[in-house]
């Protein structure tokens, strides 16, 4: 197993460096970066600091040596300057990732913890009314676009009933939930309707396989059966999603930031992104692209654990 | 005497009375999805027929008829059945305009997305080796990049235009169709009838075409109809933050995201292409659902 | 090999966890587990983590809120418990819900364009002198000041016992002393482009073409270097009035370096700055000051990019300043908002080419394409042949004069200012809340403007001088920065609707189009706004600034306002000044170089039931940071 681990691990490097490549090519047909300095009035640069930006980004040379420039930074850990932010892309990222992190996970958790039982629940209830509510209500979530959801519940929850905070991110030391709740929800519906139908389909097969009724034929009990048998191998698929689902996070996350003033690395990425502030975006990227790799990894080490059947092709 | 097996018995003509037809009918109708093909088969008329069904023009800006509500409320008017919108444009014209661009979006990507994916995923699963590798690294680095940052990037690179959407929403699809195909023409491959056709001689070509194709396309029909939903949230939302098909050519997404700060005040210019999004978007989930349970309830995995 | 114990323990475990769910057991409890956590969560949610007290104020929320609501449902984010500053110094809370904070850059020569001005930082910086609400230059830091009778220098005479903050963010809580004349010529002197080549603050190249550097006289006088005199100053660049720069701490920059120092906020305003997170929020405090010891005691910015949430927060009454769009300024009002006007925008259109620039100033070479491509229906030629250049030197010419090339674009421009109804678009677009335009430098409301100079709604006689210049329909771009605004959709529809021409819309940042604009090879229009003062007296010797000689931005390459300007300064009598302007209105309503559109106001608005804002010190500029300017007049009910 540790071979197929490192062998994995490899090919995770391979895609991070050709995804690279595919970031730095489009970066450098979106223009010379150093022109957000310069305001709108006109001249607001000396020519000599210009040429020294020019030298600090390694304009002069061709585009290869530029690439090559470029990862040999990152490898060794320096992202650079952010150009809008004039600061270290790697501390601005920090500075707002957790609050992205803190967002993600909770639409997380609440995905999980609303999707999976309800998919459960869908399944060994399968074609009464409540499955078909739950049914209903998983199909909505993967049907309505997020930022509509996110500004109809602003509106009726914060502008309306003000119940709950219209955005941002609020005082709270670590957390406030407060501040948590509505976006959390915008962003938990999809996910929480992905797993439902997975947990579902995953159950219904399961409960139709010969060893659960077997099981109940030896006279097991219903939930014994259920729990112990069905639902320890339907958890594969869900698993298997969990990674899917959090990237996906990430793209929900971006809107859901935009629309919520939450301070979080997705909205950075916009903000970068029409700032065409390059470090900035690349630097976000990576780092995404890295933690992806990373949760792939630790998904394959969970199946190992939960499905000792399970081998490697 | 005997009846001859194939001579029709009228007894059973008692068991189905003519009026218990559309109780039948219905029963048939229950095993297909009634309503969401109804949905879709909207969608493609008024995308075809659209240019006639409009009552107004949906891109002619008339600044003084701005947010006009629907008919029923007060200060509507019958002639903007669902309301004008911020540069008084008419809403239900607009939906029907975008029907046509949505319809030609999602077809166009997912066609190609697929057709692309499904014939890399045919030729690495089939060769292996070096090809194998080189596109399996390619999938994968193009999997980890967060999608949509990578797609407003190059749509930003690229300039906005409809050829650009249309070829930036089909690289959502092509990953997946690849891994899927892929893996698929890898178990059919050894099969038996596909062994014996490469001793009989057939050439690659006619064993990629006629053997393992046909094994393949439930799966792919499958995935390009569940994904249809998906490439029209992310025109959604490409259209929300402002990269997406330039004014003043409707598509719902735009109208959702263009009317955003409206939604206290003139909450029908985000709403109804909402709900436009929101069925269609449903109508794609279940079709989707429904062949994949019909052709090959094995296939529940995806 | 584990021991048999841990490996038989373990698998308790896990058969216990994943087994022996007893919950489970009641399937009716499987629907309550998702339906209890959400509640839950509600519940902890309206019950939240940071104990605020339930505000009074909330009372001046809007009409259609439910009563019923209990204390613990109620957000309520900005409280006022303590009687208002009276007595005591300042006291209370302030929220305010702005679209962007900008980026935190304390050293003064790094502050980027979108930092640099936001307005000395937040009222934490102070300038050198200020711009009183009455027209005047008033003394800030500096107590009097004098200009040399030669024009060659000014003399800051610096009040004494101005402190430092000691609790501004980045500086330890240290004594940083008072300002002095080390400051005050390290702060000019750092953004200063001549005497700091990598300054990249924003009047940096403002400041390149006329002052050199600053030095000390003694510990409490300064003085500045003019090498060209601009009649504008001190007002221009030295006050709160447009662009500037606050005075910074010398002591800073010696502790910790130009790096370091950007993390370091020690000013001298009424306002210190605790934290300042880009993308999230700006908190303030109040300090004494000599100008004025501020009412409110903490101030909090929110950087709240969406504008529907900003109008939630605003009528929750989380925020109590913020700023809409136009046509929302009416829903903030009907919550209890009071709008108080920081400028008028003048909405136009730059249509002109640039004449004047023969080589590219970034690289020296000559421009291929003298800032203008000809073939634009809409571009007039003075190069063509049978062209009179020197006809575009006079204030209006006799039409007979001008020569069809450089005649039938401008009737092309007039036919397009012609076939737009300006009326309908203040009243569609900005709920009456603006004017038509007729002058992009003159307001409407200015003594000297004359109505002659506005542009009649006539699209039949658009079409007729269409025909008559030969033109028939053509596709125009238009640049409109990030996003498409509806002002330029409405206008592209007019001219759709009346002349058959197609509109493309070139987006990015200003960035991206900037090498066009820099080597004048832009062919489209941008739609701009100007602060509607008149043409500005600009100072000799400015050639250096692209505005003066030939201007990447607007009309800064039309000759006749190069000589306009050259006129115009340092003429001391008003009154020659004003007939000048007039002559300058008078050209462009012949040429339609830049078409007006509308003049529309730019609101900032607070809920007039929690406050009050009596200005002393104004201002002129749309940065964000100009909603909430000035701070230290706000007093709390």
């Amino acid at each position: 197993m540790a071979k197929v681990i490192l062998r994995r691990i490899v090919l995770g490097f391979i895609a991070l460096f050709v995804a690279m490549l595919i970031l730095f090519s489009l970066s450098r047909a979106t223009g010379d970066p150093r022109y957000i300095f310069i305001g709108p009035e006109g001249i607001g640069i000396d020519p000599e600091v210009w040429d020294l930006m020019g030298e600090k980004l390694h304009l002069d040379k061709p585009v290869p040596v530029q690439f090559a420039y470029w990862v040999s930074d990152i490898v060794r850990g320096d992202f650079g300057e952010s150009i809008a932010l004039q600061r270290p892309v790697l501390q601005v990222i920090k500075d707002r990732l957790p609050n992205t992190l803190k967002l993600a996970v909770a639409a997380w958790i609440l995905g999980t913890i609303i999707g999976v039982p309800l998919g459960v629940f869908s399944a060994t209830n399968r074609g009464k009314f409540l499955d078909y509510l739950f049914r209903g209500f998983a199909l909505l979530g993967q049907s309505l676009p997020i930022f509509w959801v996110g500004i109809v519940l602003i509106f009726f929850f914060a502008a309306q009933l003000q119940w709950l905070p219209a955005g941002t991110k609020g005082e709270g030391g670590f957390i406030s939930f407060k501040h948590l709740l509505l976006p959390a929800v915008t962003l938990a519906w999809y996910p929480a309707a992905s797993y439902l139908r997975i947990t579902r389909t995953a159950m219904l097969e399961v409960l139709d396989t010969e060893y659960v009724k077997l099981a109940r034929a030896k006279g097991v009990g219903m939930y014994t059966v259920w729990w112990k048998h069905a639902f320890r191998n339907a958890i594969i698929p869900p698993l298997t999603l969990s990674v899917f689902v959090l990237f996906g996070l990430v793209n929900g996350t971006v809107i859901v930031e935009t629309v919520f003033a939450w301070p979080g690395i997705g909205r950075l990425a916009i903000e970068a992104l029409w700032a065409t502030d390059f470090p900035l975006l690349a630097g976000i990227t990576i780092i995404f692209g890295a933690l992806y790799l990373l949760m792939i990894l630790m998904l394959d080490l969970v199946y190992a654990f939960l499905d000792p059947r399970i081998k490697y092709s | 005497m005997n009846t001859p097996i194939t001579k029709k018995t009228t007894e059973n003509k008692i068991d189905r009375p003519i009026w218990n037809a559309p109780i039948r009918l219905f029963f048939i109708m229950r095993r297909y999805p009634i309503i969401p093909m109804m949905v879709i088969g909207l969608l493609i008329i008024t995308a075809i027929f659209g240019t006639w069904m409009e009552p107004h023009d949906p891109i002619r800006a008339d600044v003084l008829s701005r947010h006009i509500p629907p008919f029923w409320m007060e200060g509507g008017d019958t002639k903007f059945l669902l309301g004008t919108d911020a540069l008084g444009r008419d809403v239900l014209s607009r939906i029907i305009g975008g029907a046509s661009v949505t319809l030609l979006v999602v077809t166009a990507s997912v066609t190609t997305g697929v057709v692309v994916g499904t014939g890399l995923g045919l030729v690495t699963g089939y060769f292996g080796g070096f090809v194998d590798d080189v596109v399996m690294r390619i999938v994968d680095a193009w999997g980890i990049l967060p999608q949509l940052l990578i797609i407003i990037i190059i749509v930003l690179t690229f300039g906005q235009g409809l050829f650009v959407l249309i070829g930036v929403l089909a690289m959502l699809s092509w990953t997946g169709a690849v891994r899927l195909v892929r893996a698929e023409t890898l178990s059919l491959r050894s099969r038996d009838y596909v062994l014996l056709a490469q001793i009989a001689g057939a050439s690659n070509t006619r064993i990629i075409f006629r053997h393992i194709l046909p094994g393949v396309i439930n799966m792919v029909i499958v995935t390009a109809t569940l994904g249809t939903g998906t490439i029209i949230l992310t025109e959604a939302s490409l259209s929300f933050l402002g990269a997406g098909i330039p004014p003043p050519d409707p598509t719902w997404g735009k109208m959702v995201g263009d009317e955003r700060m409206y939604v206290g005040a003139a909450w029908w210019t985000s709403f109804f292409p909402g709900i436009a999004i929101a069925m269609v978007v449903m109508s794609g989930n279940f079709l989707g659902d429904w062949m994949r349970d019909r052709f090959d309830p094995t296939l529940r995995q995806l | 090999m584990k021991p048999r114990v841990v490996v038989r323990a373990w698998h308790l475990i896990r058969e216990a966890t994943l087994s022996n769910l007893r919950i489970f057991r009641n399937w009716n409890l499987v629907i309550l587990v998702p339906i209890i956590s959400s509640l839950l969560l509600i519940v902890l949610a309206c019950g939240g983590d940071d104990g605020d007290a339930v505000s009074d104020s909330s009372a001046a929320a809007p009409a259609a809120k439910p009563t019923a609501t209990t204390a613990a449902a109620k957000p309520a984010k900005a409280s006022d418990p303590e009687a208002p500053a009276a007595a005591g110094g300042p006291s209370g809370t302030l929220t305010a819900a702005l679209k962007t904070v900008g980026t935190p850059i304390g050293t003064p020569g790094l502050c980027v364009p979108g930092c640099a001005n936001e307005k000395y930082f937040y009222s934490a910086f102070d300038t050198i002198l200020q711009w009183h609400v009455d027209g005047k230059v008033v003394p800030a830091v500096a107590e009097s000041w004098d200009l040399a009778p030669d024009l060659s220098s000014f003399t800051w005479h610096i009040r004494p016992g101005i402190p430092f903050h000691t609790g501004g963010a980045g500086g330890g809580g240290k004594d940083w002393g008072e300002v002095t004349a080390e400051d005050v010529a390290f702060s000019f002197d750092q953004v200063n482009s001549n005497t700091n080549p990598e300054s990249v603050h924003d009047v940096a190249g403002d400041m390149s073409c006329c002052y050199g550097p600053t030095t000390v006289i003694d510990t409490y006088t300064a003085e500045t270097e003019i090498i060209a005199y601009d009649s504008r100053a001190p007002g221009w660049l030295m006050t709160n009035l447009r662009d500037s720069f606050g005075i910074s701490s010398k002591k800073v920059y010696d502790e910790f370096g130009s790096d370091g120092m950007r993390e370091v906020f020690v000013g001298s305003g009424p306002y210190q700055i605790l934290e300042w997170t880009q993308g999230d929020r700006v908190v303030l405090e109040a300090v004494d000051h000599y100008r004025k010891t501020p009412d409110v005691k903490t101030v909090t910015l929110l950087e709240v990019p969406e504008e529907a949430s900003r109008i939630a927060m605003f009528k929750a009454g989380e925020a109590h300043i913020t700023h809409t769009s136009l046509p929302n300024v009416s829903v903030l009002e009907d919550a209890g908002g009071v709008k108080r006007l920081l400028e008028v925008s003048i909405r136009h259109m730059g249509m002109n080419p640039n004449f004047l620039e023969k080589i590219n100033p970034k690289s020296g070479e000559p421009l291929d394409n003298p800032g203008f491509d000809p073939s634009f229906p809409w571009v007039s030629d003075p190069f063509a042949d049978g062209c009179n250049w020197d006809i575009l030197l006079e204030v209006v010419p006799d039409e007979a004069d001008v020569c069809d090339e450089m005649n039938n674009p401008r009737k092309v421009r007039r036919a397009m200012s012609m076939a737009i109804n300006r009326d309908a678009l203040v009243e569609g677009l900005l709920n009456g809340l603006g004017k038509p335009g007729c002058n992009w430098a003159i307001s409407v409301d200015n003594a000297a403007h004359k109505d002659e100079w506005c542009m009649k709604h006539d699209p039949d006689g658009a079409r007729a001088l269409m025909e008559e210049a030969g033109q028939g329909p053509f596709t125009i771009g238009i640049w409109v920065g990030n996003e498409v605004q509806e002002i330029h959709q409405a206008v592209s529809s007019m001219w759709e609707q009346e002349l058959g021409i197609t509109t493309e819309y070139h987006t990015g940042p200003f960035s991206v189009w900037q090498p066009t604009f820099v080597d004048r090879s832009f062919q489209h229009l941008v739609f701009d706004g100007e602060q509607g003062g008149m043409p500005a007296h600009y100072a000799k010797g400015r050639e250096a600034q692209a505005w003066f000689a030939g201007g990447i931005m607007w009309s800064g390459g039309i000759p006749f306002y190069q000589r306009i300007y050259g006129n115009m300064l340092g003429e001391a009598d008003e009154g020659k000044r004003t007939a000048m302007a007039i002559e300058f209105g008078d050209h462009e309503a012949f040429w339609d170089w830049d078409p007006t559109l509308w003049e529309e106001p730019i609101y900032t608005v607070y809920t007039g039931s929690y406050m009050d804002w009596e200005l002393e010190s104004t201002s002129m500029h749309t940065q964000s940071s100009n909603f909430i300017y000035p701070l230290e007049d706000i007093t709390l009910k």
